[in-house]
Formats: C-alpha cells, structure tokens, sequence
C-alpha cells in the first residue's frame, strides 16, 4: 500500500484535488432558490429554459438544428445533470423542434407536450422515431393543462383549445404563460396575429415579459395583443442577418411606441431573466 | 553512398512533382529529362573520366525529377470532367456515399460517386444518411469556388478550395439536393467493414453525448476521434486563435499521442508486449476513425516514431520516414501541395524525432514527474518544426500557442484514455459509463478553462503573409542540415 502511495502519489493528490473542486462547484450553483428563464442564442429560431426554484427544468423549443441548443444547455445546466423535466415542442417548423431532435437524443426526459400535428419534415419523423424508440411519455397540450413547477410557479397552457390537426403549423403553436408570484412571462412560438387576438378574448394574459412571436415577423404582435399584454419587455429570438429580415421594423416600432424595452438574443446572446418573485433581474 | 542516392532520388522525385503540380510542362518534357538521366549513366561508366560519382548524382537527380513529374501528368490525365455538361443545369443523379458524413453547425457534408466521378453533396443536418447508401439526388450541379475561409474570416486568407477538392478527385458540388434514400448500395466487402466501422464510431459518440454535455462531448469527440465538425464555430475559432486546434484534427501527433500514453500504462510488461500493444492501439485507433486516407498516414508516421523510440537510430528512421512520406506522394502526388493534414503530420512527426529531444536538454530544471519534461519538449520541438507551414496556411502566429499548449497538452492522454472507457463502457452499462463521463468532463473543462482565459485575456493573434517560396525554402534548409548532419545518435 505504501509504495502504491509512493508511486502514484501525483495522481493520488490530483484526485483529490479535482473532488474537491467538484463538491464545491455543485454546493454553489445549486445554491440559489430562484426561477430563471433563458432565451438561448441558438441563431433563427427560438429555445427558452426555465429552472424553477425547485431545480424543475423546463426547455421551450430547440432552435435550429445546429447544435447551439447544446451548448447553451451545457453552461445552463450542471454537466452531471442529465435529466429536463418537460419537453415542449411548440410545433413542427424545424426552427423550433430541429434542435429538440438532438435533445430528444442525448438527455433523458421526464415528459414530451407537444401540438400533436405531425408534419412532413425530416425532423417530425425523426422526432415521432425517437420518442417511440426511447419510450419517451408523450401529451399533446390543451388549453387547461397547467404545470406545477414547485415553489408556486405555474406553468400554463392557452392554446390550442381544440383540436388542431390540418391547421397551417405557426397557427397550432403551444402558447404558454409563465406565473411566479408578481412576474409573468408569456411564450406564444409563432402564433399568428389572428391566434393572438383569439387568445386575448380567453382570459389575462398580462405579462412582464413578452416572446414576441415569430422571431419579430409582421405577421404576428397585433396591436391589440400587446395592449393586452402589456409586457415591460419583449425578448425577440433570431439570427443575425437572417434571410427573412426578422425582426420586422414595423414590430419593433410598434413595440417601442408602446414603450416595451426590446431585447435581441441576435445581438446580446442569451438573455436570462432571475425573479424571486418580487424583483425581476437580468444576467 | 548507396543511402546519399536514396535522399537524392527521394527529394528530387518530390521536387518533381511539386514543380509539376505548379506549373505545366510539355507532354514529353519528362521523356527528355529521362534521356538525359540515361545519357548521364552511360558516361559514368567511362572510365576515362575521373569524377564518374558526379554523373551518377546528375543521373539519379534528373532520373527521379522526370518520374515526379511523369507522376502529375498521369494523375492528370486521368481526369475526365464527365459531368460538365450537366453543370448549372437542374438535373437528377444517382449515387453512392463513400465518405463519412461530416457533421456542421447548418447543414452535413459527404461524398457521392457517381458515374465515375465525386460530387460533395451538402444536405439538411437532420438527414439521416450513412456511408455507403445510395442516393437519388435532384438538384443544380456546381463547380467549387476560390472562397474566403468562412471557419477562419479573421486573417481574409482566401482558401484554395477547389484544389483542396481536386486532391480528392472531387470537381462538383451540389447543394440541399432533393434526395431519395434507397438504402444501402453494392458495397465491395472492404466498403461493407467501413460501413461497420462508421457506424461503430457513430455509436460511440452517441454513448458520449447520453453522459457528457456540449461542449465538452464534442472536445471529446474531437480528441478521441478526430471529428472537430460539431464544435461550433465559435469554439472552433478559439482553439485556432489560441493554437491548440491540433488537438481535435487527426494529425500524426494524435495518434502517436494515443500510442505513446498506451505503451507507458503498460510499462510494466514486457517491452515487446507494450510495443506491439502500442501498435495495435494505433491500427484500433485507425479503424475506428474509419481508416481515413489522412489518418492511415499519420498511423504510419506515428508507428515510425514508435520504432525508432524502441530500436532505432535517428538515421534508419530518417529513411523511413521519408521513404513513408515518398510512398505517400507516389500514391497521390496533389498531397503534397493541397493537403495540410498530411504537411502538418510530416512534419510535427520530424519535429518530434529532431528537434524535441534537442529541446529537452535546455529545460532540465522542469521535473520528470507525469511525463512533464517530455511532454514540454514534444510540444516545443513539433510547435517549431510546424511553424512556418502553419503561418503560410493561416497567416498568423498565435502568441499564446505555447503556455495553452504546455497547459493543456500535459491534460490529453488521461482526457482520451477516460473519453475512450466513456464511450466503450456505453455498450455495457449507463451508470458506468456516467461515472468515466464525469471524470472526462473534468479535464475537457480544464482544457476549456485554460483555452476561454488566454482567448479572452490577450489579443492573441499576429498577422503574417508569406509566400509558398519562403516556407519551401525554408523547410529545404532545414530538412537538409538535419539529413546531412554527421552525428548519429541513438534517441
């Protein structure tokens, strides 16, 4: 034993080095009690993490399938933590479930709602492939439906509230509403301008912060929706130079006349909101 | 006298061929020289002239310049554009994958033959496509263009792209094709083992991805198999600025790496029993990467240097080395010129043998403890030898490449040895698997540490523009004072 010691005494101390180092890194992130929701820079397209006080994960859609999602969820997540509570794949368009393929696939998942209309792409075969292979439980989310993510921090579901199988695929986007204590924060995917009013007829829907919803297209923010809204912040999730001139000035414009504070993930990064519940901050 | 002409013949034949791939002779140019050389030999045997050994030196120079060049006119020759007339036009082809798929951020890129000739397909990244399908393509067939390096827009080198494809006999490109997978294809049985071996690796990584996270699982990825595509661009693009790229590229200082760490774990067998599973390491190593012609050459170089660690003396190595190198270009000449991978392997295996034990004895004062003293004098001794090449390829200098290298390198035998269990243990139990993946984790973030400081901390770059003919000029200098120097010793 002793000369085991001699020998290996470099690499003996190294381990112990790196343990340490290990139990202290997991001893201060998983410190903090607090809900953080994250609009990833994963280029055109949109990803948002929430982590509920709790450690509830949550990841909203998957980007593009570039593998940007990845890396954000690594800096996002511990890196022994393999497991994301819920799945939502707003709908089938591969700026949103692309890069979900590639989460499907590496990360275990408690849970899958999807809009559960299937489209045609390469990525809603590979996606219906994947969660029939790992077994994945699968819901196609409803109005009503609403997610306890622990610490009182609500999940809700506003559309669709039927079926929407044979629908143009922005319009069956899982429309979701954030609620933690005084902060609310609402994610649409890209609901057209037509779903948005729809949506405003149905209930409040006052919230802080806003996802503007297709990557800043005209085609959706009606005036109405926003007056609804009325978010203090609108995060608009596209790439730089995209092809579609997102975000579209009118939106923006409009946004700024109704005195909304917009953030871009194309020029700062990924945007991370922090709420105790009563302070909203940004990272 | 015998090995003078050995140098002589190898050099001139690859002078040849380097002239020939530059510019363009007659047909019959290399006949003439031919003649000469034959004329040459005759007169050597006359005994009437007292310097008979010159002519047989002008002889054997002349004779092995005709056959470098003879060499490109063949490879040449054999080009036939077969598909030109489709170019530009929407049309349909059907083909078979013969490379792997290479995996980047906006779309996957791989090889089809068809026809007799290559086109690079690119295609949306959630195509599910494998070596050896076969596949009906629509689409308009393009010609590659000269572009400004998209991976690397810091420098505005631009990048010869079309003889970078040229070198693989690849004259088209076609762009997000419709295609149709028909499945796989007649596969000769040699194919049928790469397809094997592909979708091994594929699996290996897969088990890689389920424990460790990004970016660490495509550093990992990187360093234990050689595929740098699915790190991004961003980090890509730091591990260039602050010149450690070389270690996610399979080169020849890969796989010796991978080698040298399995002989000194099994130090206490027998030396013949670590040498051969060293060896065998090497050939595993290859056959899992997908004996990529690139990375068959760099296993030859590094098994060269393992021998002539155990056995040799510098001098058979020398030979060796450079008769590996002269086979290497003999089997396709456009290397030479248009492939840095196998430059970069040459040459860091030269740096290697010369120059890193030469460099070892200034730095006595940095303990032998973990290897350290011979992994700082492998680093500086490669870093030198490939420096001149690397400045002409990507026009800087990096001024933090040496304290990230000698920072990180030390990191990577133990990183690959923990990655490679990561994955092989994947076949067998998650949970186990989980574990080696953390301990991986641990040193890739080390690494990441240490690459994300020096990128961020100081402007790292340097521009520097030199020509073809400097960096030639300089490597013949430098080839010919350690290949003429008179001491011989053992390493």
């Amino acid at each position: 034993m002793r000369i085991f010691f001699k020998k290996y005494r470099w690499y003996v101390i190294i381990v112990l080095i790196m343990t340490t180092i290990l139990v202290w890194h997991t001893i201060l992130i998983e410190g903090e009690k607090v809900l953080e929701i994250s609009f990833f820079d994963v280029g055109q397209g949109d990803a948002i993490f929430i982590k509920s006080p709790d450690g509830n994960q949550v990841l909203v859609d998957g980007g593009p399938p570039n593998g940007r999602v990845l890396r954000e969820l690594g800096k996002a997540m511990p890196f022994y933590d393999r497991f994301i509570d819920v799945v939502i794949a707003t709908h089938s368009d591969q700026d949103h479930l692309g890069g979900l393929i590639d989460v499907l696939e590496r990360y275990k998942i408690g849970l899958v709602i999807d809009s559960g209309v299937y489209g045609e792409g390469a990525s809603h075969t590979q996606e219906k492939l994947l969660l029939e292979n790992k077994k994945i439980k699968t819901i196609t989310g409803k109005r009503g439906t609403t997610l306890d993510l622990g610490d009182g921090v609500r999940l809700e579901i506003l559309f669709p509230d039927r079926d929407v199988a044979g629908m143009e695929s922005n319009s069956t986007s899982i429309i979701t509403r954030l609620v933690y204590k005084n902060h609310e924060f609402l994610l649409t995917g890209d609901a057209p301008q037509n779903i948005e009013n729809y949506i405003v007829s149905e209930g409040d829907i006052k919230s802080d912060v806003l996802k503007v919803g297709h990557h800043g297209s005209n085609t959706s923010t009606s005036p109405i929706f926003l007056g609804k809204v009325k978010p203090n912040f609108a995060i608009i999730s596209a790439g730089k130079d995209n092809p579609y001139g997102h975000p579209h000035k009118e939106v923006v414009s409009l946004l700024e006349n109704f005195g909304v504070t917009v953030f871009e993930t194309s020029k700062m990064g990924t945007i991370t909101f922090v709420s105790d519940g009563r302070d909203l901050k940004i990272k | 006298m015998r090995t003078l002409f050995l140098y002589i013949g190898i050099i001139s034949f690859l002078t040849g061929v380097t002239i020939r791939l530059l510019f363009i002779f007659d047909f019959f140019f290399p006949f003439i020289l031919f003649f000469i050389a034959v004329i040459f030999f005759i007169l050597s045997k006359k005994e009437r002239y007292c310097h008979t050994e010159v002519f047989v030196i002008i002889s054997v120079t002349t004779l092995f310049f005709s056959f470098g060049i003879f060499r490109v006119d063949i490879l040449e020759s054999g080009r036939t554009f077969l598909l030109d007339s489709s170019l530009g036009t929407y049309s349909e082809h059907t083909g078979t994958v013969i490379t792997d798929i290479e995996r980047k951020e906006n779309y996957n890129r791989f090889t089809v033959a068809t026809r007799g000739e290559k086109i690079l397909i690119y295609t949306n990244p959630l195509e599910k496509i494998l070596y050896g399908d076969e596949l009906i393509l629509s689409g308009v067939l393009r010609k590659p263009e000269i572009f400004y390096d998209v991976d690397n827009l810091s420098n505005g080198k631009a990048f010869d792209w079309p003889q970078f494809l040229a070198k693989d006999e690849i004259y088209y490109e076609l762009f997000y094709p419709t295609l149709v997978n028909t499945g796989k294809g007649d596969l000769s049985l040699f194919q049928n083992i790469k397809r094997g071996l592909f979708i091994t690796k594929e699996s290996f990584i897969k088990n890689v991805h389920k424990v460790v996270s990004e970016p660490e699982a495509s550093l990992l990825a990187g360093e234990v198999l050689g595929q740098k595509s699915s790190l991004g661009n961003e980090l890509q693009e730091s591990l260039r600025r602050t010149g450690i790229i070389h270690v996610v590229v399979l080169s020849g200082y890969n796989v010796t790496i991978i080698a040298d760490s399995i002989m000194r774990s099994l130090s206490f067998l027998p030396n013949a029993v670590s040498l051969y599973l060293g060896i065998g390491g090497i050939i595993l190593f290859t056959l899992m990467t997908g004996a990529l012609a690139t990375v068959v050459r760099a296993s030859i170089m590094a098994v060269l240097v393992i021998l002539a660690r155990r056995y040799g003396r510098l001098y058979d190595i020398t030979i060796a080395l450079l008769f590996a190198g002269f086979l290497m270009v003999l089997h396709n000449p456009a290397i030479i010129l248009y492939d840095p991978s196998f430059q970069l392997s040459f040459l860091a295996t030269m740096g290697l043998l010369y120059v890193s034990p030469f460099v070892e004895k200034f730095f006595k004062f940095i303990p032998k403890k973990l290897g350290m003293r011979e992994i700082f004098g492998a680093t500086i001794g490669t870093q030198i030898f490939v420096l001149p090449l690397l400045v002409y390829l990507v026009g800087q200098i990096s001024l933090v490449s040496l304290p990230v290298n000698i920072l990180v390198l030390p990191a990577i035998p133990l990183t690959m040895l923990f990655g490679f269990m990561t994955g092989v243990f994947g076949f067998i139990s998650y949970h186990l698997s989980f574990v080696f993946g953390l301990v991986s984790a641990v040193f890739l973030s080390y690494q990441l540490f240490v690459v994300n400081f020096f990128d961020g901390s100081y402007s790292a770059l340097i521009g520097i523009h030199i020509s073809l003919w400097e960096v030639i000029f300089v490597y013949f200098g430098l080839f010919m004072y350690f290949i003429f120097r008179k001491k011989d010793r053992a390493i």
